[in-house]
């Protein structure tokens, strides 16, 4: 599933842009995931979707890596602690999730380098995706529920 | 919580943290610019990426056949099938005359400049994340890619590789504004360095700065590589000019360049390994 999620995500054209507005598919997959899985699974189903993640980026390091890894450890930690598995949950999780990863790749990617109309770029395309990401959320979230739910009745 | 921070889970947490810190020391002084983890992901699962780029390429031909024919299908059937069999091979001659064109410009490229050396390369993923039209090859260390390597489309420059994986690559564009070239415009030989910034880029422009307040560059100029700093060589066609302003704040101009090939929308281009004596001098920017 996380394969497939990179690959939609990363391939321009598989997956629609609104307004060249994109979708962080993976975040959604990794907490819908870790909620299901819990902190200890859910740390290594973030590190390998950013590791995917992280081919495709232009960028040098594993900035996706460690913010997913540290995504499917939170949620999958809060879940197993303090929250209820829910759809509202879920959203919550995903929108911060997506709200910290956005925001950390905008000031990688615009503010530390110093580029003119950073700010812009945060309202018009980060803050936009994050909610973009958001909306395909609840698909994961009920599609991570059948694949859970079939592979314990097996 | 005292209890939580000593669980096995944090405790996994804190050692895959720290590795991954590690890789990303490894990767900023590594000759790639890329971890080892991230290299061995992309070395094993890179297939998936090659895999996904050949569906959107199919996806996107068959969408407008298929819509094509639901609005012929209830009248003609056998006339439907005709047209889509025509129209296939038409996509098929087109696709292959757009190669003829683009590798007749590398042999002319080639034939100026033999000493040239190329690798080919094919678009397979492009950052979601990424706002400034990176994009990633299927071509790496293991054809002979290296860091800072020129990538063009026919004579056109497109941008230089940021970093390297064994199978694969990652390409900063020109629309990129960590990407800077300096350049110079061939009527009136005024040189300069192409940058752009965050709302050019967003219109697939760049800027030619440095220009004397009193610059004869005007628009239709061609503005192309200088070749100075060593990371390109000279003569690469950069794009033309297509407006001239004074620079807010300085003394100085600058002429807004558009590029000649629309770097959103590349599927195939060439790295050049080797370029004379002078190639890939290794620094991060001109």
């Amino acid at each position: 599933m996380l394969l497939l999620t990179a690959s939609l995500q990363n391939t321009g054209g598989l997956f629609p842009e609104i307004f060249g507005v994109r979708a962080m598919l993976l975040i959604p997959a990794v907490v819908c995931i870790s909620m299901y899985e819990r902190e200890i699974p859910g740390i290594f189903y973030g590190l390998f979707a950013g590791l995917l993640w992280d081919a495709y980026s232009p960028n040098p390091g594993n900035i996706n890596a460690l913010l997913l890894t540290a995504a499917g450890f939170v949620c999958g930690a809060l879940i197993n602690y303090s929250m209820r598995n829910n759809i509202v949950t879920a959203a919550l999780l995903t929108a911060a999730a997506a709200l910290v990863h956005n925001t950390a790749a905008w000031l990688f990617a615009c503010v530390i380098p110093g580029f003119a109309g950073a700010g812009r770029l945060y309202l018009t395309f980060y803050l936009p995706s994050c909610l973009y990401t958001l909306a395909v959320m609840p698909a994961f979230y009920f599609l991570t529920r059948l694949i859970i739910n079939k592979s314990r009745e097996q | 919580m005292r209890r939580f921070f000593k669980s096995t889970g944090f405790k996994i947490f804190a050692a895959v943290t720290a590795a991954l810190l590690a890789g990303t020391i490894i990767a900023a002084f590594s000759r790639n610019n890329a971890s080892p983890a991230t290299s061995a992901v992309s070395t094993v699962f890179g297939f998936t990426q090659r895999i996904s780029s050949f569906i959107a390429d199919k996806l996107s031909a068959f969408s407008i056949n298929f819509k094509s024919s639901a609005s012929l299908a209830k009248e003609n059937e056998k006339l439907e099938k005709e047209i889509e069999d025509l129209r296939s091979r038409l996509v098929g001659y087109e696709q292959a005359k757009q190669e003829l064109a683009l590798y007749e410009e590398f042999l002319e490229l080639k034939e100026v400049n033999p000493e040239y050396e190329f690798v080919f390369a094919a678009v397979i993923g492009r950052d979601a994340a990424d706002k400034f039209y990176s994009f990633t090859l299927n071509r790496g260390s293991l054809h002979g890619v290296s860091v800072n390597d020129p990538v063009i489309y026919g004579k056109y420059l497109v941008g230089r590789v940021i970093s390297v994986q064994p199978a694969q690559c990652a390409v900063g564009t020109l629309l990129n504004p960590e990407v800077h070239v300096s350049a110079y415009e061939v009527r009136t030989r005024e040189e300069g360095f192409v940058s752009t910034a965050a709302a050019l880029s967003a219109q697939g422009l760049n800027s030619l700065e440095g220009l004397d307040k009193k610059t004869s560059v005007a628009p239709g100029g061609i503005v192309c590589t200088s070749g100075i700093g060593g990371i390109y060589p000279r003569d690469l066609i950069i794009g033309t000019v297509i407006g001239v302003s004074d620079q807010p704040g300085d003394i100085s101009a600058y002429a807004t360049v558009k590029s000649g090939v629309d770097i959103r929308e590349l599927k195939d281009v060439s790295i050049l390994t080797a370029f004379g004596v002078e190639d890939g001098a290794g620094n991060a920017g001109d």
